[in-house]
């Protein structure tokens, strides 16, 4: 009687402690990313600055009007749209790993990112923008295409083998490319320009009015994806045991991944790919709290904000003048953490089958 | 126990795969309170039978139902409620502690007045899997044995009051073959409607009320274990030679292989 209890009150605290940690990381990564950059800004003008736009005037609210406006038109859209991307990225990457049933399916890896690019610069080349509207659905719909395309043929009785998950990824990851060599074939030079450093992904001239579409789609994909979390705990049982224990698996199943087309392609269609958030947050969290998905969601949430503000802040630190493409810097990093997940679990099962 | 209304009915099933007939003209009722022991040689279609009445396929002929109500006319969550099933391999995709994979068990309650019972279930399915000591575990790192009974674990846990279950000795120590199969035992007692798909005849002969002798996809006998378990039976069908002892208290088959 005592065990089971002891156990699941040490997964409470656990969770409250990393919630906290999360949190206190989110804020601090927010602040100095706030007061960084080219013209230093000082932390009590950054918290009079957010007063001030909650409507709550303060003697700490800035004097200066280059400060003020460096916060409110360049900084924090900026941020906030770091966060809204993470959190989208890291969500979808939790989702997908559920539906597929391993922990190496991510958006970038499985080529969910490539479709939703090859989307979004089929909108740009041909000028389907319609105030950004236009470059989001086509990511979208890029992105869904190919996430259907990964689950008609890499699943096989409700789990996907490494191998096969990968290959397909390589699969969809060329053909997407190939088209993407077409389109910028065809374009001119200036959206040429504009999609290759698009591809490579930046946060950099993000606009208020662009996090204003990111957000709600964040903030009801998370919320959807966090009504079917008990479901997708009983998916890691088997499709057929799932089933058994009362899960309509096909919906489930197609109701996630529109969340992860959805989530995938409105972040990548207005920060470009930034490929492995979605991989190496929920993998972290799930050795910090346990696999069930409630938990794992919400944190994955945090963490992938938290992590792409920090990403962001490097990219506009670390040469200075310049602004890094955050996809790069993403990828590096993550480049070698999947190549240790990859070793670890070829261990584990010794060999790739 | 036959004035009662089956629980399970399988009327006339027949199931074909890719065209070759997997089950031939299968007939037979589960009784509340009744364990039915299927048994047979390898690839007799045994599990087939299991998942024509679980609802995972439909019949090709026929009609199978639950409680009087055709299976395929369940909502999912409505079948949960009904019918607990044991699959032969159980694997897990994350790693999950046993607790949660047996609290799994008792998904298909949530919002119903049951959940109020699922601590003392969760518990009573533990003791009777002999898995409470597991409890702390990741599922992916239990043996054979151990992960079949937390499985066996979780399915007790659903509490429904058809249980199928499919092969869940066969990873088994002796102990623990004969400590689950009481456990069987004890919830066919409480009411339920029992099918269980064995290997060891002397298992089946011990345990269960009725015994159905599958061969080639078809019915060879039904019956309790005295008449079914017959020297000349199990020989034709395994092409074994056995001698039949009958012991205990109650008296009850046991099979002796010629060597």
């Amino acid at each position: 009687m005592i065990k089971p209890v002891s156990a699941r009150a040490r997964v409470r605290l656990r969770t409250i402690i990393l919630s906290f940690a999360l949190g206190l990381i989110l804020v601090a990564a927010v602040v100095v990313s706030a007061v960084t950059g080219q013209l230093a800004i000082s932390p009590g003008d950054v918290l009079g600055s957010i007063l001030g736009w909650l409507g709550i005037s303060t003697a700490l609210a800035p004097d200066d009007p280059v400060i003020e406006s460096t916060l409110q038109v360049v900084r924090f859209p900026r941020i906030v749209m770091a966060l809204a991307v993470g959190a989208a990225l890291a969500v979808a990457g939790a989702l997908m790993q559920a539906v597929f049933g391993n922990p190496l399916a991510e958006p970038g890896v499985v080529g969910v990112s490539s479709g939703a690019a090859l989307g979004a610069s089929t909108a740009i080349v041909f000028g389907i923008s319609a105030s950004g509207g236009g470059v989001a659905l086509l990511a979208f719909l890029g992105g869904l295409g190919a996430t259907l395309l990964v689950y008609a043929v890499a699943r096989a009785g409700g789990r996907t083998e490494v191998v096969t998950l990968l290959l397909t990824g390589i699969a969809i990851n060329a053909f997407a490319q190939a088209g993407l060599a077409f389109v910028l074939f065809l374009a001119d030079t200036a959206s040429r320009e504009q999609i290759v450093f698009w591809q490579l992904g930046s946060l950099a001239g993000s606009l208020w009015s662009e996090v204003l579409v990111v957000l709600p789609v964040l903030v009801v994909g998370t919320a959807l994806a966090l009504m079917m979390a008990g479901k997708l705990d009983l998916l890691a049982l088997g499709e057929r045991n799932a089933r058994h224990l009362g899960v309509d698996v096909e919906r489930l199943r197609i109701l996630a991944i529109i969340l992860v087309a959805l989530l995938t392609g409105v972040a990548v269609a207005f920060a470009g790919i930034i490929a492995f958030v979605g991989l190496v947050v929920p993998h972290i969290i799930r050795m910090a709290l346990g696999p069930a998905h409630r938990g794992l969601l919400l944190a994955s949430a945090v963490g992938g904000g938290a992590l792409l503000v920090i990403a962001d802040l490097f990219t506009r630190t670390l040469v200075s003048g310049a602004d890094l493409p955050i996809g790069m810097l993403t990828a590096l990093v993550g480049g070698p953490f999947f190549f240790g997940l990859l070793y670890q679990q070829r261990r584990k099962s010794g060999g790739w089958a | 126990m036959n004035e009662q209304k089956p629980l399970i009915e399988l009327d006339s099933i027949g199931l074909a795969l890719d065209g070759r007939a997997i089950i031939k003209n299968v007939s037979l009722q589960v009784f509340p309170g009744e364990v039915l022991a299927l048994v047979g040689p390898n690839g007799a279609g045994k599990s087939s039978i299991l998942s024509v009445m679980a609802g995972d396929v439909r019949a090709t002929s026929g009609t199978a139902t639950l409680g009087g109500k055709h299976v395929g006319k369940y909502r999912p969550d409505e079948a949960a409620r009904v019918r607990s099933v044991l699959m032969q391999s159980n694997q897990v995709s994350f790693p999950f502690t046993v607790q949660e994979i047996v609290e799994m068990g008792r998904a298909p309650w949530a919002r119903t007045p049951e959940l109020a019972d699922d601590d003392a279930l969760i518990q009573d399915a533990l003791r009777l899997a002999d898995v409470e000591h597991l409890v702390e575990r990741r599922f992916n790192q239990l043996s054979g044995g151990e992960k079949a009974r937390v499985s066996l674990a979780r399915v007790l846990a659903q509490r429904t009051p058809v249980m199928l279950l499919d092969e869940p000795t066969a990873a088994l120590d002796l102990r623990h073959q004969e400590s689950v199969m009481r456990a069987i035992r004890t919830f066919a007692n409480a009411g339920c409607a029992i099918v269980v798909v064995l290997h060891d005849l002397s298992i089946a002969a011990g345990y269960a009320d009725r015994i159905a002798m599958i061969v080639g996809g078809k019915l060879d006998a039904i019956g309790t274990p005295d008449e079914v378990i017959v020297a000349d039976r199990v020989s034709r069908v395994y092409g074994v030679d056995v001698d039949i002892e009958s012991v205990g208290n109650p008296k009850r088959p046991v099979i002796l292989p010629q060597r």
